[in-house]
Protein backbone atom coordinates (compact mmCIF):
# COMPACT_ATOMS: atom_id res chain seq x y z
CA UNK A 1 0.00 0.00 0.00
CA UNK A 2 2.47 2.46 0.79
CA UNK A 3 4.21 1.62 -2.02
CA UNK A 4 1.32 1.92 -4.65
CA UNK A 5 1.00 5.29 -2.67
CA UNK A 6 4.45 6.35 -2.93
CA UNK A 7 4.41 5.97 -6.29
CA UNK A 8 1.74 7.78 -6.84
CA UNK A 9 3.31 10.63 -5.35
CA UNK A 10 6.22 10.59 -7.26
CA UNK A 11 4.59 10.20 -10.17
CA UNK A 12 1.66 13.68 -9.77
CA UNK A 13 5.00 15.32 -8.44
CA UNK A 14 6.53 15.03 -11.59
CA UNK A 15 3.67 16.00 -13.74
CA UNK A 16 3.33 18.56 -11.52
CA UNK A 17 6.96 20.02 -12.12
CA UNK A 18 6.63 19.40 -15.64
CA UNK A 19 3.73 21.71 -16.36
CA UNK A 20 5.40 24.33 -13.79
CA UNK A 21 7.98 24.50 -16.15
CA UNK A 22 5.88 25.87 -19.02
CA UNK A 23 5.78 22.64 -20.96
CA UNK A 24 2.99 23.36 -23.70
CA UNK A 25 0.50 20.35 -22.34
CA UNK A 26 -3.25 20.20 -23.18
CA UNK A 27 -5.56 20.73 -20.22
CA UNK A 28 -7.06 17.62 -19.73
CA UNK A 29 -7.08 13.91 -18.24
CA UNK A 30 -3.70 12.41 -20.47
CA UNK A 31 -2.05 15.62 -21.21
CA UNK A 32 1.08 13.86 -20.98
CA UNK A 33 0.82 11.92 -24.21
CA UNK A 34 0.73 15.49 -26.16
CA UNK A 35 4.20 15.79 -25.01
CA UNK A 36 6.80 15.99 -28.27
CA UNK A 37 9.93 15.74 -26.14
CA UNK A 38 11.11 12.31 -26.20
CA UNK A 39 12.99 12.17 -22.73
CA UNK A 40 10.20 14.05 -20.86
CA UNK A 41 7.63 11.61 -22.16
CA UNK A 42 10.07 8.10 -21.86
CA UNK A 43 10.28 9.95 -17.73
CA UNK A 44 6.65 9.94 -17.61
CA UNK A 45 6.11 6.35 -19.05
CA UNK A 46 8.61 4.99 -17.06
CA UNK A 47 6.19 6.58 -13.80
CA UNK A 48 2.81 5.50 -14.86
CA UNK A 49 3.96 1.80 -15.45
CA UNK A 50 5.54 2.01 -11.80
CA UNK A 51 2.39 3.69 -10.25
CA UNK A 52 0.28 1.26 -12.43
CA UNK A 53 1.92 -1.77 -11.80
CA UNK A 54 2.41 -0.66 -7.65
CA UNK A 55 -1.47 0.03 -7.56
CA UNK A 56 -2.36 -3.72 -9.33
CA UNK A 57 0.19 -5.19 -6.77
CA UNK A 58 -1.56 -3.53 -4.07
CA UNK A 59 -5.17 -4.30 -5.15
CA UNK A 60 -3.70 -8.31 -5.63
CA UNK A 61 -2.69 -8.01 -2.07
CA UNK A 62 -5.97 -6.57 -0.40
CA UNK A 63 -7.79 -9.05 -2.50
CA UNK A 64 -6.64 -12.07 -0.50
CA UNK A 65 -7.76 -10.46 2.92
CA UNK A 66 -10.52 -12.19 4.29
CA UNK A 67 -12.69 -9.56 5.40
CA UNK A 68 -12.89 -8.27 1.61
CA UNK A 69 -13.57 -11.46 0.18
CA UNK A 70 -16.67 -11.80 2.41
CA UNK A 71 -17.64 -7.75 1.56
CA UNK A 72 -16.92 -9.24 -2.38
CA UNK A 73 -18.68 -12.05 -1.94
CA UNK A 74 -22.22 -10.05 -0.01
CA UNK A 75 -22.10 -7.58 -2.77
CA UNK A 76 -22.33 -10.46 -5.13
CA UNK A 77 -25.35 -12.77 -3.46
CA UNK A 78 -27.35 -9.31 -3.14
CA UNK A 79 -27.03 -7.82 -6.45
CA UNK A 80 -30.32 -7.60 -7.66
CA UNK A 81 -31.44 -6.00 -4.20
CA UNK A 82 -28.53 -3.66 -3.99
CA UNK A 83 -29.61 -2.62 -7.68
CA UNK A 84 -33.27 -1.65 -6.98
CA UNK A 85 -32.03 0.29 -3.64
CA UNK A 86 -29.53 2.13 -5.60
CA UNK A 87 -31.73 3.35 -8.14
CA UNK A 88 -33.91 4.18 -4.85
CA UNK A 89 -31.32 5.87 -3.08
CA UNK A 90 -30.40 8.15 -6.64
CA UNK A 91 -33.89 9.35 -6.96
CA UNK A 92 -34.58 10.39 -3.86
CA UNK A 93 -31.39 11.20 -2.56
CA UNK A 94 -31.78 14.10 -6.05
CA UNK A 95 -34.84 14.95 -4.61
CA UNK A 96 -34.19 15.60 -0.71
CA UNK A 97 -30.64 17.24 -1.87
CA UNK A 98 -30.78 19.25 -5.24
CA UNK A 99 -34.62 20.11 -5.26
CA UNK A 100 -35.34 20.42 -0.84
CA UNK A 101 -31.96 21.99 -0.21
CA UNK A 102 -31.13 23.79 -3.54
CA UNK A 103 -27.58 22.24 -3.46
CA UNK A 104 -25.25 22.60 -6.56
CA UNK A 105 -22.45 20.69 -5.97
CA UNK A 106 -22.34 20.00 -9.65
CA UNK A 107 -18.21 19.23 -9.63
CA UNK A 108 -15.63 16.61 -9.50
CA UNK A 109 -15.60 16.74 -5.97
CA UNK A 110 -19.26 15.39 -5.87
CA UNK A 111 -18.41 12.82 -8.79
CA UNK A 112 -16.02 10.90 -6.63
CA UNK A 113 -17.66 11.01 -3.36
CA UNK A 114 -21.31 10.79 -4.68
CA UNK A 115 -20.96 7.29 -5.93
CA UNK A 116 -19.16 5.82 -3.29
CA UNK A 117 -21.54 7.26 -0.60
CA UNK A 118 -24.51 5.70 -2.74
CA UNK A 119 -22.88 2.71 -2.75
CA UNK A 120 -22.22 2.09 0.50
CA UNK A 121 -26.16 2.88 1.24
CA UNK A 122 -27.09 0.61 -1.05
CA UNK A 123 -24.91 -2.16 0.23
CA UNK A 124 -25.42 -1.52 4.04
CA UNK A 125 -29.48 -1.16 3.33
CA UNK A 126 -28.80 -4.55 1.21
CA UNK A 127 -27.19 -6.41 3.88
CA UNK A 128 -30.15 -5.07 6.81
CA UNK A 129 -32.71 -6.90 4.41
CA UNK A 130 -30.96 -9.85 4.45
CA UNK A 131 -29.94 -10.52 8.13
CA UNK A 132 -33.71 -9.60 8.74
CA UNK A 133 -34.83 -12.14 6.00
CA UNK A 134 -32.59 -14.75 7.73
CA UNK A 135 -33.98 -13.86 10.97
CA UNK A 136 -37.44 -14.58 9.77
CA UNK A 137 -36.82 -17.93 8.13
CA UNK A 138 -35.14 -18.86 11.21
CA UNK A 139 -38.02 -18.21 13.37
CA UNK A 140 -40.13 -19.77 10.94
CA UNK A 141 -38.42 -22.90 10.48
CA UNK A 142 -38.09 -22.94 14.25
CA UNK A 143 -41.62 -22.75 14.52
CA UNK A 144 -42.13 -24.79 12.08
CA UNK B 1 -23.92 -17.32 6.60
CA UNK B 2 -23.42 -18.87 3.11
CA UNK B 3 -20.24 -19.55 3.86
CA UNK B 4 -20.18 -23.52 2.48
CA UNK B 5 -21.13 -22.07 -0.91
CA UNK B 6 -18.85 -22.63 -3.18
CA UNK B 7 -18.28 -19.81 -5.05
CA UNK B 8 -16.29 -18.28 -8.10
CA UNK B 9 -13.81 -15.67 -7.10
CA UNK B 10 -13.41 -14.07 -10.31
CA UNK B 11 -16.83 -13.84 -10.87
CA UNK B 12 -18.04 -12.08 -7.35
CA UNK B 13 -15.29 -9.64 -8.66
CA UNK B 14 -16.16 -8.65 -11.68
CA UNK B 15 -19.86 -8.33 -10.06
CA UNK B 16 -18.73 -6.25 -7.34
CA UNK B 17 -16.84 -3.80 -10.29
CA UNK B 18 -19.78 -3.86 -12.61
CA UNK B 19 -22.49 -2.90 -9.74
CA UNK B 20 -20.21 -0.06 -8.50
CA UNK B 21 -19.80 1.16 -12.36
CA UNK B 22 -23.08 1.01 -12.91
CA UNK B 23 -23.65 3.65 -9.67
CA UNK B 24 -21.35 5.78 -11.53
CA UNK B 25 -23.36 5.59 -14.65
CA UNK B 26 -26.65 6.14 -13.20
CA UNK B 27 -25.67 9.37 -11.01
CA UNK B 28 -23.91 10.36 -14.29
CA UNK B 29 -27.17 10.19 -15.56
CA UNK B 30 -29.46 11.33 -13.32
CA UNK B 31 -27.45 14.31 -12.07
CA UNK B 32 -25.49 15.07 -14.86
CA UNK B 33 -27.58 14.79 -18.24
CA UNK B 34 -27.36 16.66 -21.22
CA UNK B 35 -30.31 18.32 -20.31
CA UNK B 36 -28.57 20.04 -17.19
CA UNK B 37 -27.08 22.79 -19.48
CA UNK B 38 -25.42 24.61 -16.10
CA UNK B 39 -23.91 21.16 -14.82
CA UNK B 40 -22.51 20.93 -18.51
CA UNK B 41 -21.06 24.24 -18.69
CA UNK B 42 -19.35 23.79 -14.96
CA UNK B 43 -17.65 20.42 -15.75
CA UNK B 44 -15.81 19.91 -19.04
CA UNK B 45 -15.48 17.09 -20.50
CA UNK B 46 -18.58 16.03 -19.00
CA UNK B 47 -20.55 14.18 -21.93
CA UNK B 48 -17.35 12.19 -22.87
CA UNK B 49 -16.72 10.83 -19.41
CA UNK B 50 -20.69 10.11 -19.77
CA UNK B 51 -20.37 8.48 -22.60
CA UNK B 52 -17.14 6.90 -22.35
CA UNK B 53 -19.12 4.97 -18.96
CA UNK B 54 -21.77 4.03 -20.62
CA UNK B 55 -19.69 1.77 -23.20
CA UNK B 56 -17.87 0.23 -20.49
CA UNK B 57 -20.17 -0.11 -17.40
CA UNK B 58 -23.34 -2.10 -19.07
CA UNK B 59 -21.45 -4.21 -20.84
CA UNK B 60 -19.49 -5.56 -17.67
CA UNK B 61 -23.01 -5.66 -16.11
CA UNK B 62 -24.02 -8.48 -18.74
CA UNK B 63 -21.28 -9.94 -19.35
CA UNK B 64 -22.01 -11.23 -15.68
CA UNK B 65 -25.26 -12.03 -16.53
CA UNK B 66 -24.21 -14.31 -18.92
CA UNK B 67 -21.44 -15.18 -17.14
CA UNK B 68 -23.80 -16.37 -14.16
CA UNK B 69 -26.42 -17.90 -17.26
CA UNK B 70 -24.10 -20.28 -17.74
CA UNK B 71 -23.43 -21.72 -14.24
CA UNK B 72 -27.16 -22.59 -13.97
CA UNK B 73 -27.40 -23.90 -17.18
CA UNK B 74 -28.88 -27.02 -15.77
CA UNK B 75 -31.96 -25.47 -14.52
CA UNK B 76 -35.29 -25.88 -16.74
CA UNK B 77 -36.98 -23.66 -19.34
CA UNK B 78 -40.11 -22.63 -16.87
CA UNK B 79 -37.22 -21.30 -14.70
CA UNK B 80 -36.15 -19.30 -17.22
CA UNK B 81 -39.44 -18.14 -18.32
CA UNK B 82 -40.60 -17.60 -14.43
CA UNK B 83 -37.12 -15.54 -13.25
CA UNK B 84 -37.74 -13.81 -17.00
CA UNK B 85 -41.52 -12.44 -16.04
CA UNK B 86 -40.08 -11.75 -12.13
CA UNK B 87 -37.69 -8.98 -13.58
CA UNK B 88 -40.06 -7.44 -15.82
CA UNK B 89 -42.45 -6.81 -13.32
CA UNK B 90 -39.79 -6.09 -10.78
CA UNK B 91 -38.89 -3.28 -13.70
CA UNK B 92 -41.84 -2.03 -13.74
CA UNK B 93 -42.41 -1.71 -9.94
CA UNK B 94 -38.98 0.21 -10.03
CA UNK B 95 -39.83 2.72 -12.34
CA UNK B 96 -43.00 3.87 -10.59
CA UNK B 97 -40.94 4.55 -6.99
CA UNK B 98 -37.46 5.83 -9.14
CA UNK B 99 -39.30 7.61 -12.26
CA UNK B 100 -43.25 8.68 -11.74
CA UNK B 101 -43.53 9.58 -7.85
CA UNK B 102 -40.06 11.61 -7.93
CA UNK B 103 -41.33 13.17 -11.62
CA UNK B 104 -44.61 13.88 -9.58
CA UNK B 105 -43.08 15.25 -6.46
CA UNK B 106 -41.08 17.61 -8.43
CA UNK B 107 -42.83 18.57 -11.24
CA UNK B 108 -46.14 18.16 -10.08
CA UNK B 109 -47.91 18.35 -13.66
CA UNK B 110 -51.61 18.97 -14.14
CA UNK B 111 -53.59 17.08 -17.11
CA UNK B 112 -53.00 20.38 -19.32
CA UNK B 113 -48.90 19.02 -19.44
CA UNK B 114 -50.13 15.51 -21.11
CA UNK B 115 -49.52 13.69 -17.69
CA UNK B 116 -51.01 10.30 -19.28
CA UNK B 117 -48.39 10.53 -21.89
CA UNK B 118 -45.52 11.10 -19.29
CA UNK B 119 -46.80 8.25 -17.51
CA UNK B 120 -46.80 5.88 -19.97
CA UNK B 121 -43.20 6.63 -20.91
CA UNK B 122 -41.89 6.72 -17.57
CA UNK B 123 -43.45 3.52 -16.46
CA UNK B 124 -42.08 1.40 -19.28
CA UNK B 125 -38.75 3.43 -19.52
CA UNK B 126 -36.63 0.45 -20.13
CA UNK B 127 -33.67 -0.68 -18.50
CA UNK B 128 -31.53 -3.57 -17.55
CA UNK B 129 -33.97 -5.22 -15.53
CA UNK B 130 -36.44 -5.54 -19.01
CA UNK B 131 -33.82 -6.27 -21.07
CA UNK B 132 -32.84 -9.28 -18.47
CA UNK B 133 -36.29 -10.24 -18.33
CA UNK B 134 -36.58 -10.41 -21.49
CA UNK B 135 -33.27 -12.23 -22.51
CA UNK B 136 -34.59 -14.56 -20.07
CA UNK B 137 -37.57 -15.19 -21.65
CA UNK B 138 -35.59 -15.74 -24.99
CA UNK B 139 -33.41 -18.60 -23.11
CA UNK B 140 -36.48 -19.84 -21.57
CA UNK B 141 -38.02 -20.62 -24.36
CA UNK B 142 -34.42 -21.62 -26.07
CA UNK B 143 -34.05 -24.04 -23.72
CA UNK B 144 -37.46 -25.51 -23.90
CA UNK B 145 -36.33 -26.51 -27.60
CA UNK B 146 -33.00 -27.74 -26.97
CA UNK B 147 -31.21 -29.26 -23.75
CA UNK B 148 -27.53 -29.05 -26.38
CA UNK B 149 -25.55 -26.09 -24.55
CA UNK B 150 -23.35 -25.04 -27.79
CA UNK B 151 -27.37 -24.64 -30.08
CA UNK B 152 -28.47 -22.55 -27.17
CA UNK B 153 -25.02 -20.01 -26.87
CA UNK B 154 -24.55 -20.62 -30.56
CA UNK B 155 -28.37 -19.01 -31.60
CA UNK B 156 -27.50 -16.24 -29.22
CA UNK B 157 -24.52 -15.63 -30.47
CA UNK B 158 -26.10 -15.40 -33.94
CA UNK B 159 -28.73 -13.04 -33.12
CA UNK B 160 -26.02 -11.14 -31.73
CA UNK B 161 -23.94 -10.85 -35.07
CA UNK B 162 -27.23 -10.13 -37.03
CA UNK B 163 -27.89 -7.57 -35.00
CA UNK B 164 -24.95 -5.70 -36.28
CA UNK B 165 -26.85 -5.47 -39.74
CA UNK B 166 -30.15 -4.47 -38.60
CA UNK B 167 -31.19 -1.14 -38.28
CA UNK B 168 -31.65 0.29 -34.45
CA UNK B 169 -35.20 0.21 -33.49
CA UNK B 170 -36.92 2.80 -31.03
CA UNK B 171 -36.61 0.93 -27.39
CA UNK B 172 -39.50 3.23 -26.33
CA UNK B 173 -41.50 0.22 -27.92
CA UNK B 174 -41.94 -3.37 -27.13
CA UNK B 175 -40.21 -4.53 -30.58
CA UNK B 176 -37.39 -1.85 -29.91
CA UNK B 177 -37.22 -3.40 -26.17
CA UNK B 178 -36.99 -7.21 -27.32
CA UNK B 179 -34.73 -5.91 -30.46
CA UNK B 180 -32.41 -4.91 -27.66
CA UNK B 181 -32.46 -7.91 -25.37
CA UNK B 182 -31.34 -10.03 -28.31
CA UNK B 183 -28.53 -8.16 -29.37
CA UNK B 184 -28.81 -5.15 -31.16
CA UNK B 185 -27.10 -2.13 -30.07
CA UNK B 186 -29.33 0.48 -28.41
CA UNK B 187 -27.12 3.18 -28.63
CA UNK B 188 -24.23 1.97 -26.64
CA UNK B 189 -25.42 -0.92 -25.10
CA UNK B 190 -23.48 -3.49 -25.38
CA UNK B 191 -25.51 -6.59 -25.66
CA UNK B 192 -23.50 -8.41 -27.21
CA UNK B 193 -22.13 -9.75 -23.86
CA UNK B 194 -24.77 -11.73 -22.85
CA UNK B 195 -23.91 -14.54 -25.08
CA UNK B 196 -19.80 -14.06 -24.30
CA UNK B 197 -20.33 -13.66 -20.82
CA UNK B 198 -21.18 -17.46 -20.80
CA UNK B 199 -18.09 -18.72 -21.63
CA UNK B 200 -16.28 -16.79 -18.97
CA UNK B 201 -17.12 -18.98 -15.90
CA UNK B 202 -15.46 -22.14 -17.86
CA UNK B 203 -12.05 -21.15 -17.90
CA UNK B 204 -12.49 -19.13 -14.35
CA UNK B 205 -13.96 -22.72 -13.02
CA UNK B 206 -11.05 -24.68 -14.94
CA UNK B 207 -8.34 -22.70 -13.11
CA UNK B 208 -10.31 -22.86 -9.55
CA UNK B 209 -10.42 -26.65 -9.92
CA UNK B 210 -14.59 -26.18 -10.12
CA UNK B 211 -16.41 -28.21 -12.55
CA UNK B 212 -20.17 -28.36 -11.17
CA UNK B 213 -22.80 -26.25 -11.29
CA UNK B 214 -22.55 -23.76 -8.74
CA UNK B 215 -25.79 -22.73 -6.56
CA UNK B 216 -28.76 -20.72 -8.51
CA UNK B 217 -28.00 -17.89 -5.83
CA UNK B 218 -24.84 -17.38 -7.13
CA UNK B 219 -26.14 -15.98 -10.35
CA UNK B 220 -27.05 -12.56 -11.18
CA UNK B 221 -30.73 -11.78 -11.48
CA UNK B 222 -30.93 -15.50 -10.69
Amino acid sequence: MLTAAGSGIVFLTVMFLLRSFGQNFEDHLFWYVDCNLWPTRLILLLCVTVFWTCLIWFLARLFRNEHVKDLISMVSRNLNRIYVIHWIVIAYGEIILFNKFGLTLRNYAFLIIAPIVVFVISVWLARVYEKARMKFNEKRHSAS
Amino acid sequence: MRANRKRVFYLDLLKFVSIYAMIVCHLFYNYYSYTHESAQGMIPGLMSMENTLYLIAPGIFIFCLGGGLYLCRTKTWNYFVHRGFSLLAIGLILNVFRWLIPYWITRNPGPAEGFPDVVFYLLFSSDILFFAGLFFLLYGMLARLTDRLWIRFGMLALLNIAGVFIPPVETASPAGMLSSAISFMYRKFPSFSFSSGAFFPRPATALSKQSETLPAKHVLFC
